[in-house]
């Protein structure tokens, strides 16, 4: 003969048994849905951003371009360079000490720094002597292998408020890589 | 029956150039159930057996090998969706430590497979004979026995039964069988909902505490003992190689295949742990060590109201589903061996398909031909299904502990691969200048089957020179094959790793993944490129 038994442990035990497995199936079901080849792509191409080059000038344009920098950054830990190219004359050799650009340059990476490790990430400084500072950001950005150059667009002291300064323009025409441009807003 | 001819279906096709290939067309369930069929099978096994070894602490040493197991199902888990292929464990093996230990991993793992064809067919036979007391008044035709010679107590009807079990899978397979989806998912959904009614009814309706406390108190076994018991425990959760074989022929593996391992492996934990909780405070251990042919059906036998159709439900359904967990193991060899030949571990022989059949008929009839003779061997010992439990743990450990040697090593080694799912608990380490994830639960788990391991050949008589006697055979035809095809033996056969892994993953529809794994090769070129390494490293 069996015998019946009536445990309230037993209950429990079996309630908790039902519950972990109808749980268990629950998630197992819960597949998410394939996502279509251009998502995938799209995705791809902005996920695959490991480096990125912010030139800076000692401006809030350009340390806005650092905060937009970082938060594309912060979902693969990206890298992020900041230079700060010095545009010496031709009349100068190179290699002649401008102490007040440098300093300004300096203060520009300081507080670019600062920004980028309020979100926990890597960061590189580097300073860039150069002719013209197009050509300091574009040679830099080939020599770090950077994926994209972020860069701040001021509002243009002219009546065209469609303009950007001729320096982001001429990158933007001239990389070979991504190029994303934070234009500050045009004041109401 | 739940199996239907069709020969197109199989993935040894008549074309000697290349194989065909494996479609992909096993949905979440599919998935799941094909786990299920292999390693949901086990604790109809396993319960008597450990019960039997471990007697009132069997719950703890169903934990102790789950707890293990868990770790094992997560390394297969990253594996098997990181390297969509139907390899399993020698592929990640080969992998991680080469060719050489690919190979052992591989007969290790073919071991186990042709004692799946033995284990499940003696213990389909078992509950089938659940039935013969009814028909021959009282006389259950397992205990009927005879003495040849030196081996007395030979149960020879059981083992006819068995032979004959063997044979029926034999002629299928050659003939060309194709379990049906169907049916077999159906079967599975049938068997879920009867192991989980006697779970839920059994703790409900008969399940006294008091018994379970007073078999742990008194009848709490000896430390050799419960090593023993441990270590056979882990029997009733083999079969993950089967996850990672599904893992060919499902549609986006790296997105489904987490999901369906995951709660396949805490479907089964939670069963072994429910079962042998509830089965302890039902019933004394000696009834289930009375009772190892057929446990489950004796366990729901004994639960009040249910008992008189579960009972009998139980032992039908656990006699299919072990037949159909048998041919898993005549199919798993096959699908093994063709793997290994192809990668140039055995030779290209085991290949052949037959051209009348279409079948690899050289594979089934061996590898169906040693798990019949293992069998007949088993019969010869005290206990059958004890003595192929024993060799099953070892193959069993030996396969595990270098899946997880490899899961250590290709972190280092390829961490270029998208891995969908990783096994958590890892530390973040630089290592050459690159970063890598070192898995801390990997290591664990590694440590936790080699003393699994450790505890079979401490405590497992016929295990421990079964075992690696037939490793060693293994090795010595490796290096035989290997000498005479002018491979090397110790060495690796060079593999661009990388052109097939984006054929993998292409074929598994696993888009997302390919250009994640493209997009990390090229950044380690461009890194190589800016420290001047020119590698045309493979990972």
């Amino acid at each position: 003969m069996i015998e019946f038994i009536l445990n309230p442990f037993g209950i429990v035990f079996a309630a908790t048994f039902l519950v972990l497995m109808v749980l268990l199936f629950r998630w197992m079901f819960a597949v998410p849905p394939p996502l279509p080849m251009r998502v995938i792509n799209v995705r791809s191409s902005v996920s695959s951003l490991n480096r990125i080059l912010v030139p800076l000038v000692e401006s809030v344009v350009s340390e806005r371009a650092v905060e937009l920098a970082c938060r594309l950054a912060t979902d693969r830990q990206s890298e992020i360079v900041l230079a700060s190219v010095i545009v010496v004359p031709l009349s100068l050799s190179l290699g002649t000490p401008l102490p007040a650009v440098e300093e300004r340059a300096i203060r520009a990476l300081d507080t670019g720094e600062f920004i980028v490790k309020q979100h926990k990430l890597k960061c590189e400084k580097r300073i860039v002597r150069n002719r013209t500072a197009v050509e300091g950001i574009l040679h830099l950005a080939q020599e770090i292998g950077a994926d994209v150059v972020v860069m701040g667009a001021g509002i243009p002291q002219r009546r065209n408020f469609q303009e950007v300064s001729p320096t982001v323009s001429e990158v933007l025409r001239r990389a070979p890589m991504e190029v994303i441009v934070a234009k500050a807003p045009i004041p109401a | 029956m739940t199996l239907e001819i069709e020969r197109d279906s199989l993935p040894f096709q008549p074309t000697a150039e290349k194989p065909a290939e494996l479609r992909r067309d096993i949905t979440v369930w599919g998935s799941y159930m094909w786990g299920y069929a292999d390693v949901g099978a086990d604790i109809y096994v396993a319960l008597g057996l450990v019960i039997g070894a471990s007697q009132g602490a069997a719950p703890l040493a169903f934990a102790l090998a789950g707890l293990v197991y868990i770790m094992i199902g997560l390394a297969y888990t990253e594996l098997a969706s990181t390297y969509p292929v139907a390899g399993g464990g020698h592929y990640y093996t080969l992998r991680g430590l080469g060719d050489f230990f690919g190979f052992v991993s591989g007969v290790a793992l073919l071991l186990d497979y042709t004692i799946d064809i033995a284990l499940f067919a003696v213990a389909s036979a078992g509950y089938l004979n659940f039935f013969t007391p009814i028909v021959f008044g009282g006389v259950n035709l397992r205990d009927v026995a005879i003495t040849i010679g030196p081996f007395a107590d030979v149960k020879w009807v059981w083992m006819l039964e068995t032979l004959m079990l063997i044979a029926v899978l034999i002629a299928l397979n050659v003939r060309g069988i194709r379990e049906s989806s169907l049916v077999n998912e159906l079967l599975g959904g049938m068997d879920i909902l009867l192991e989980m009614s006697v779970v839920i009814f059994g703790f409900i309706l008969a399940w006294n505490p008091e018994l379970l406390v007073h078999q742990w108190v008194t009848q709490f076994p000896s430390l050799n003992q419960f090593m023993y018991g441990s270590s056979l425990a882990i029997i009733s959760f083999v079969g993950l190689e089967s996850i990672s074989q599904a893992a060919q022929e499902t549609r986006r593996p790296a997105t489904i295949i987490p999901r369906t391992s995951i709660a396949l492996i805490f479907t089964v934990f939670i069963f072994a742990l429910g079962f042998s909780t509830v089965g302890l405070g039902i019933l004394p251990w000696q009834d289930f060590k009375a009772h190892e042919g057929d446990p489950i059906a004796f366990l729901a036998q004994h639960i009040p109201l249910l008992g008189v159709l579960a009972g009998p439900f139980a032992a039908v359904l656990g006699g299919t589903i072990l037949f159909i967990s048998a041919n898993t193991g005549v199919m798993g060899s096959s699908r093994l061996a063709f793997s290994m030949s192809q990668l140039k571990l055995v030779t290209g022989w085991l290949n052949h398909v037959n051209p009348r059949y279409h079948t690899p008929v050289r594979t089934i009839l061996i590898f169906g031909g040693m798990g019949a003779f293992e069998a007949f061997f088993s019969f010869l010992t005290p206990s059958a299904l004890d003595t192929l439990g024993n060799i099953y743990a070892f193959g069993a450990t030996l396969g595990y502990t270098l899946v997880f040697i490899s899961l250590i090593k290709l972190r280092f080694d390829d961490p270029y691969s998208p891995r969908p799912y990783k096994v958590p608990g890892n530390i973040r380490i630089v290592r050459k200048g690159r970063q890598v994830d070192f898995p801390v639960i990997g290591v664990i788990g590694m440590l936790g089957v080699s003393m699994i391991l450790f505890e079979v050949v401490l405590t497992h008589e016929i295990g421990r020179i079964a075992g690696p006697a037939w490793v060693l055979l293994g090795v010595l035809y490796f290096v035989a094959y290997r000498k005479k095809s002018g491979l090397p033996i110790f060495g690796s056969i060079k593999h661009d790793w990388e052109k097939e892994q984006v054929e993998v993953l292409t074929k598994a529809e696993e888009y997302e993944l390919v250009e994640q794994y493209k997009s990390a090769l090229t950044r380690r070129d461009k890194e190589n490129l800016r420290n001047g390494v020119h590698s045309d490293a493979k990972t």
